[in-house]
């Protein structure tokens, strides 16, 4: 989640970057460059109950705005935004997840528009990484479990099939002469 | 140098041509030469001559407000390093102020509180109250509301026969609709300066009011449900402004790309692009859009929002919430600069023309 984090945070202007579970968990955080910097002006997020809060107001946000238009036959919005008085807070939705990030007042939102949408990329790439590494290591073979139904049958390795030891024989010729 | 040469050249042409033809574009244009030379007391000067004669044009006022910001901010970096030489109470004064007046509540605040810790002044307690009172204005949070109140008594305490922290007290209980409080806060004014005909006229008001309201607690606590304080009409109650909003919202619905074009009020909406039951449920969107917005602006601390912007597989939804409604436009695809300025240009006519009716 680093990996994805990062670069946002480097960003001018970034004061907290976030990756949050659509019901508003926390899942990764990371303090904005210029924030560690000039001391956060607008009000601070540092503690975990303060984060976590943060974190469910934001996502409880993301969810009325999708609830307001669904009725209109508009699918879920896959960014939005929000510019107020004493920061902005920009959201967008990742498969599984959503990506925010909370600016200082003044920043422009377009600004941050291809760093997110690459955090994104990175976010949904790690998350597939994570997907095959998953399956790779379900499929290894296991020596130390109880044979199979049928003890003859042999796993391959690749766990792509099994062969069937069968003591059928095939006759080589048809036998009509 | 050469810059300026060349600026003060194209001045003394936007001067003539503003003596043949005294128009606000006129006007604009050279406000925006002085402000690229950075003569930000022409820019005020112009902006305010300009306004004498055009109230209502969104350009000038926006310039007028920008120039402001940066002399507020040029002033503010003056002050930051005087203090660091010789701080006194003049000084730290100014420099929250500038912080409130720019919307910083957040900074003024810390900056009063820098300014008590080091030097211990009621004036600065008093200062303290002050910004967490605007926070509570800004955020109508119950919990900023409760740290005022206490800050406001505090500063009561540390200057005993001062008004001004009674008259913050009167301002925070009677905003919050706590009106026992308010009636308190408006004796022990009374009895500093016993006569007072408006002070007098206002107890009379309150008495009747503090007979069926509840607690301060009480009241922080519906403020922070209904998201208004008390002295603010219901929405509801008054009508949208369609009188020169229609024209600029069927220009903007005509433009390409436009979808619909909104300007919502309280319960009602006006609506160009979508029609019949289509209109009624898409304005209803963007009014719940708007209001779950707002809602959320404020419990996450980051203030009034300025903008709301919705992107997604409909195109895009960009809503701008003014004080007293706001306007949104729906299009295909990210709005233009153009579309933009319409529609900051929609929602200050709409706010002007309420004022001018109320």
């Amino acid at each position: 989640m680093k990996d994805v984090l990062d670069p946002l945070t480097r960003l001018p202007g970034v004061r907290l970057a976030l990756i949050v579970s659509e019901d508003g968990v926390p899942i990764a955080s990371a303090k904005g460059e210029s924030s560690k910097s000039r001391g956060d002006e607008e009000g601070n997020t540092d503690s975990d109950e303060e984060l976590e809060a943060f974190c469910g107001l934001a996502a409880g946000w993301y969810d009325e705005v999708h609830r307001a238009v669904d009725p209109l036959s508009w699918d879920r919005p896959s960014s939005i935004s929000m510019r107020c008085a004493r920061g902005t807070l920009v959201m967008q939705s990742c498969e599984r997840a959503i990506l925010a990030v909370l600016l200082h007042r003044g920043v422009v939102v377009e600004e941050l528009r291809l760093p997110m949408g690459s955090a994104a990329a990175r976010l949904e790439r790690n998350r597939r990484r994570g997907v095959v590494q998953e399956t790779s290591s379900q499929a290894q073979p296991s020596t130390d479990g109880p044979p199979g139904l049928f003890p003859g049958v042999s796993q391959s390795p690749d766990g792509s099939g099994a062969d069937v030891n069968s003591t059928n024989e095939v006759p080589e010729t048809s036998g009509e002469r | 140098m050469l810059k300026r040469i060349l600026t003060s050249g194209k001045a003394r042409t936007a001067v003539k041509r503003l003596s043949e033809d005294p128009s606000a574009r006129n006007y604009l244009l050279l406000g925006q030469l002085h402000a690229s030379a950075g003569k930000l007391g022409e820019v005020e000067r112009v902006c305010k001559e300009g306004l004498e004669v055009y109230p209502d044009n969104a350009e000038l006022k926006r310039l007028l407000a920008r120039a402001k910001q940066l002399s507020r901010e040029d002033r503010t970096r003056e002050l930051q390093a005087l203090l660091k030489s010789s701080p006194r109470p003049a000084l730290w004064r100014e420099l929250c102020q500038i912080h409130l007046d720019s919307g910083r509540v957040a900074r003024a605040e810390e900056v009063a509180d820098e300014w008590f810790f080091s030097t211990n002044d009621a004036e600065a307690l008093l200062m303290r109250a002050t910004a967490r009172c605007e926070r509570f204005f800004a955020d109508r949070r119950r919990d900023d509301g409760r740290r005022a109140h206490d800050l406001i008594h505090e500063a009561i305490g540390a200057l005993p026969n001062d008004k001004r922290p009674l008259r913050l007290l009167l301002d925070l209980t009677s905003r919050a609709g706590a009106w026992q409080d308010a009636r308190s806060a408006i004796a022990r004014l009374l009895e500093l300066n016993p006569g007072d005909p408006a002070l007098e006229a206002r107890f009379r008001t309150v008495m009747a009011l503090a007979e069926r309201s509840g607690d301060l607690d009480h009241a922080l606590r519906a403020v922070e449900r209904s998201g208004r304080l008390a002295d603010e009409d219901p929405e509801n109650d008054r009508r949208a402004t369609s009188g020169s909003v229609r024209p600029m919202l069927q220009d903007l619905a005509a433009q390409p790309g436009v979808r619909g074009a909104f300007y919502v009020r309280g319960g009602t909406a006006l609506v160009q692009g979508p029609r019949g039951a289509t209109a009624e449920r898409t304005a209803r969107g963007v009014r719940e859009v708007i209001q779950a917005s707002r809602t959320a602006a404020r419990r996450l601390g980051l203030g009034q929002p300025e903008e709301i912007r919705c992107e997604g597989g409909f195109g895009t939804l960009l809503a701008r919430p003014g004080s007293t409604g706001a306007s949104a436009v729906w299009t295909e695809k990210a709005p233009s600069n153009k579309q933009t300025n319409a529609l900051d240009e929609l929602t200050a006519t709409a706010q002007s023309n309420l004022e001018d009716r109320s």
